[in-house]
Parts: C-alpha cells; sequence; structure tokens
C-alpha cells in the first residue's frame, strides 16, 4: 500500500471518506491559520508603502481597521461552514475569495504565499464539491477493502484532489525551473558555493542570526551540495511521479525533508502550511478499513476465547 | 489594466462554475485553472491568486547591498529594529525594502520613519501588547561562523531585555561581502541616514 494516493492517476475511491477528510483538514487549517494572522496591522502601515506595489484594492479600504478585521472574520466563519459542509458551494466561494483579497493586502508587506494552496484547494472542492457525498451514515456502512493495496474503481469521483495534486506538483516544479534557470541553467545552482552563499545571505542581510544548524551545514560541502540536488530532485521528481503513476511516499517525505531543512538552516518554516497540504493526501479510507479489520479479528478472538 | 481583466475573467469563470458545476463547465473552469496556473508561472507575473513562483534572485556575485533599520534609544544605544513592532511585516520587508525607501524616497523618508519610530515607543511603553524580546546586537560583528555565533550566544532576547525610550532611527546602507570561509564573511557600511523622532 503506498502512504499517499495518486489521486491524479486513480481519482475514483469505493467511499467519499477521503474528500470529505480533505475538506475538514483544509478548512480548519486554513481558518487557524486565519486567525492568528495579524492581518489588521496593514491597516496602520502608512499607505504609500503599499502604493509601491500594484495592489488591487483601493487605498480608502486600508484606512478602516475595521474593514479588514470583518473579512477576516467573514473568511474565517466561511471557512468553519465550509469544513463541516454548510452550503459548500457559497461557503468554499466566499472563503477563497476573501482570503485571496486578504493575501493580495498583505503581499507587499510579508510576502506570505502559503494561503495560495488553500485557496486552490477551496476553489477545486467548491466546483467538485457535489462529489463530496461522505455522511455518517455512509461512514457507519462503508466497506471494508479486503485488498488494501488495490483501492476499488467505485463509484466516488476525488477529481478535485486529483487537480489540487496536480497544482502542488506544479507549484513544486515551478520552484525548481526556477532554481536551475536563475542558476544560468542547473549546475551553477546546485553546488555547495550557492548553499553557503544562500545561507550566508540570509543570514547576514535577512535574518541577522545564524542558526546553528547553518553554522554546521556551512562546514560540511558535500552536505550542502548533496541537499543541493536532493532539492531539485524532488521539486522536480514530484511532478513526474504524479503523472507517471510513480510511489508518492518517497517525494512528499523529501520535500517534508526539505523544508525541514530550510526550517533549521535558514529560519523560514515552510514546513506547517506543507504538512498539512500532504495529510490530505492519505488513504484514509484504506486506514480506516485497517482499523476495522483489526477490531474484527481482536472481536473475533475474544468471541472464541469466551465460547 | 490588463491583469485586472484577467483577474476579473477568471473570477467571473469561478462563480459561473460555482453556480452552475455542469461536467462540461467544470472540465472548462479545471483547464482554465491550469492555464492560469502555468500561465502566471511563466510568464512571471502576478494574478491573483496565483503566483509566479520565482522564489530564489539569480546567484550573486561574493558581495551585496543591503539596508538595515537601527534605533537609537535615550541612552545613546543602538538597536537593531524588531519588525514585530510592526506586524505582520516581515523582517526582511522592514530592514531591506523600508530601509531602501528611506534611502532613495526623500519625501516618503521622514513620514515611514516616524512611523517606524512610533511603533517602536509604543512597543517601549507597553511591551505586553508584543512580547518585549529584541535583539541586542553590535554593530561591529555579524552572526556569522563559530566564533561569530558564541558573540550572538551572549545577546539577550529575554523579557525585559529592551531599549530605553527610541529617539532616532538609523538606516544603514551595507556591504555584505561572502566566502566559501563562514569566518571570513563580513559587511562594512557604506552609508547611513539617521533621522531623529520628531514627536509625531
Amino acid at each position: 500500500m503506498d502512504w499517499f494516493v495518486n489521486y491524479w492517476r486513480s481519482p475514483n475511491r469505493d467511499s467519499g471518506l477521503n474528500l470529505a477528510v480533505a475538506r475538514v483538514i483544509v478548512c480548519f487549517f486554513a481558518a487557524w491559520k486565519m486567525v492568528a494572522f495579524p492581518f489588521s496591522g496593514a491597516a496602520t502601515v502608512p499607505i504609500f508603502v503599499l502604493d509601491q506595489k500594484t495592489l488591487p484594492i483601493p487605498a480608502e479600504f486600508l484606512s478602516l481597521e475595521t474593514l479588514i478585521a470583518w473579512e477576516q472574520g467573514l473568511a474565517v466563519v466561511s471557512l468553519v461552514a465550509c469544513g463541516l459542509r454548510i452550503l459548500p458551494g457559497l461557503t468554499a466561494f466566499v472563503a477563497a475569495a476573501t482570503m485571496t483579497h486578504l493575501t493580495a493586502i498583505i503581499w507587499p508587506l510579508c510576502w506570505e504565499k502559503n494561503f495560495l494552496l488553500c485557496i486552490y484547494f477551496l476553489l477545486l472542492y467548491g466546483v467538485h464539491r457535489h462529489d463530496d457525498v461522505c455522511t455518517w451514515h455512509s461512514l457507519a456502512t462503508l466497506r471494508v477493502a479486503s485488498n488494501t493495496d488495490s483501492p476499488g474503481n467505485g463509484g466516488v469521483s476525488h477529481a478535485a484532489l486529483g487537480w489540487f495534486l496536480l497544482a502542488l506538483a506544479a507549484v513544486y516544479a515551478f520552484a525548481g525551473f526556477h532554481k536551475v534557470d536563475e542558476g544560468g541553467w542547473w549546475v551553477p545552482w546546485a553546488t555547495p558555493r550557492n548553499m553557503a552563499f544562500m545561507l550566508e545571505r540570509r543570514a547576514v542581510c535577512e535574518s541577522h542570526f545564524m542558526p546553528p544548524w547553518a553554522d554546521w551545514a556551512l562546514a560540511a560541502p558535500f552536505f550542502l551540495g548533496g541537499m543541493a540536488w536532493a532539492t531539485l530532485i524532488v521539486e522536480f521528481g514530484l511532478i513526474a511521479a504524479v503523472l507517471a503513476g510513480w510511489p508518492l511516499a518517497p517525494l512528499l517525505f523529501g520535500l517534508a525533508g526539505m523544508h525541514l531543512g530550510i526550517r533549521a538552516t535558514m529560519n523560514v518554516n515552510y514546513f506547517t502550511d506543507m504538512f498539512f497540504m500532504y495529510l490530505v493526501f492519505i488513504p484514509w479510507d484504506n486506514l480506516l478499513a485497517a482499523g476495522r479489520r483489526i477490531a474484527n479479528r481482536t472481536d473475533l478472538a475474544a468471541n472464541e476465547a469466551g465460547s | 489594466m490588463l491583469k485586472l481583466i484577467v483577474i476579473g475573467c477568471f473570477w467571473t469563470g469561478t462563480a459561473l462554475a460555482f453556480i452552475r458545476p455542469t461536467r462540461r463547465l467544470r472540465q472548462a473552469w479545471c483547464a482554465m485553472f491550469l492555464m492560469m496556473l502555468v500561465g502566471s508561472g511563466l510568464t512571471t507575473t502576478l494574478i491573483w491568486p496565483f503566483f509566479p513562483w520565482n522564489l530564489w534572485d539569480r546567484i550573486e556575485p561574493d558581495s551585496l547591498d543591503y539596508h538595515e533599520l537601527w534605533i537609537v534609544d535615550a541612552s545613546g544605544v543602538e538597536w537593531l529594529y524588531d519588525a514585530r513592532a510592526v506586524p505582520p511585516v516581515l523582517p526582511t520587508v522592514v530592514h531591506i525594502q523600508f530601509g531602501k525607501m528611506i534611502f532613495e524616497q526623500s519625501s516618503h523618508a521622514r513620514p515611514l520613519a516616524d512611523w517606524l519610530l512610533t511603533r517602536a515607543r509604543q512597543l517601549q511603553a507597553d511591551p505586553t501588547t508584543i512580547r518585549p524580546t529584541w535583539w541586542i546586537v553590535n554593530p561591529g560583528l555579524f552572526p556569522v561562523g563559530p566564533a561569530a555565533r558564541e558573540t550572538l550566544a551572549g545577546w539577550s532576547t529575554a523579557a525585559g531585555a529592551g531599549p530605553d525610550t527610541p529617539v532616532e532611527l538609523v538606516v544603514r546602507k551595507r556591504r555584505a561581502f561572502f566566502s566559501s570561509d563562514p569566518s571570513k564573511v563580513r559587511a562594512e557600511t557604506l552609508e547611513e541616514r539617521r533621522l531623529p523622532w520628531t514627536g509625531l
């Protein structure tokens, strides 16, 4: 059994459980992130700072701090409602639109782009919301798969997750492409010297702090070179795996490792955001079936012992 | 203008696909979604909610110019500006972008400096609103390399370790020199501009 499902290659599942779990994970994670983020601080920034950028909002909006707070609240309420599948079409659209607008407002101030994957999920989910057929009743009667290595080709489409997986892989491919392109095509980027330069630049010019792990890595050029190549392999590898149907687990674990490395050596946390996106592709239906089999076996053993 | 039209078309199409998610409309919308995702990346155009994803700058030469913001408190001690005084602005934006603006845009330099100093004074006056964790940085050193890291260990981020009333903003244009030997990494100040607080 693969640890993650390639919905792009096999969009159909026996039940709608995985899409429902994905909806709950993304909506509640996004709601938590929206609550925690200080959007209203943008209203206190001098407006000419924002006018430097092409901002698709009227400047007057930013003078009304409460409007930003209301919009933030609307996004959170919509996300929670969508997570609970209350008017999923309306709530997914409102959540995606408000999150996009708020991201555009704060973009010149903090380059925060980690809301975008949640927005993509909401848009794809909203358009395919009629596939979300999982109910408590259907969950209770969910068939226990006899062979978890071959999920059925049954009737519930997970096309939303297929498109979301493709979007995620495309985003990583772009990240890899830009590294190769901007390194002067391939080799100049993936060198220990360039890795060291990025760590040093981050520490000296941006964070004013050299994390201990970066200090250690700078003294190990072979490690830096290996990490550079591993980064390119996992970023390009994911889209290849998605399209070719290769196992996703090595790539997704590799990408998680890459983000942990960035967190440790550059003090930039992409890991939390991406971790929740990877959870979406776990075969929750197979896990539930396996849990039920274990429970059945335990009951059987208890009955046999009793008789 | 063209960008706004593209954004408008995307969201209008999205609204239609949400209102009437027929099979054909769904397929058309997904094709548009993918086209926008790939198109914004390839053309490096920011078309909300699609992002160009050009995450890295070009590989730089061995030196790089950048800006830093410092505040001087009433006791004359210099502190590196802590971006937690101006959430949600990123530290990189505070130092590099705001620093550059103050250097290069004379009409905006004064109001921006006053705003940054006012926020720093608010934080200093009421540290309970934002955690009062200021980095005490010696401008002569950089926290790079093992030797410098030992120096860093003595710098406090503990509560209460913050500046006295900020009275002046100092913007420094600096040049960093990088090296394959981390102990040789250094930076020097090229120019500086001092803006005292004017009582905004």
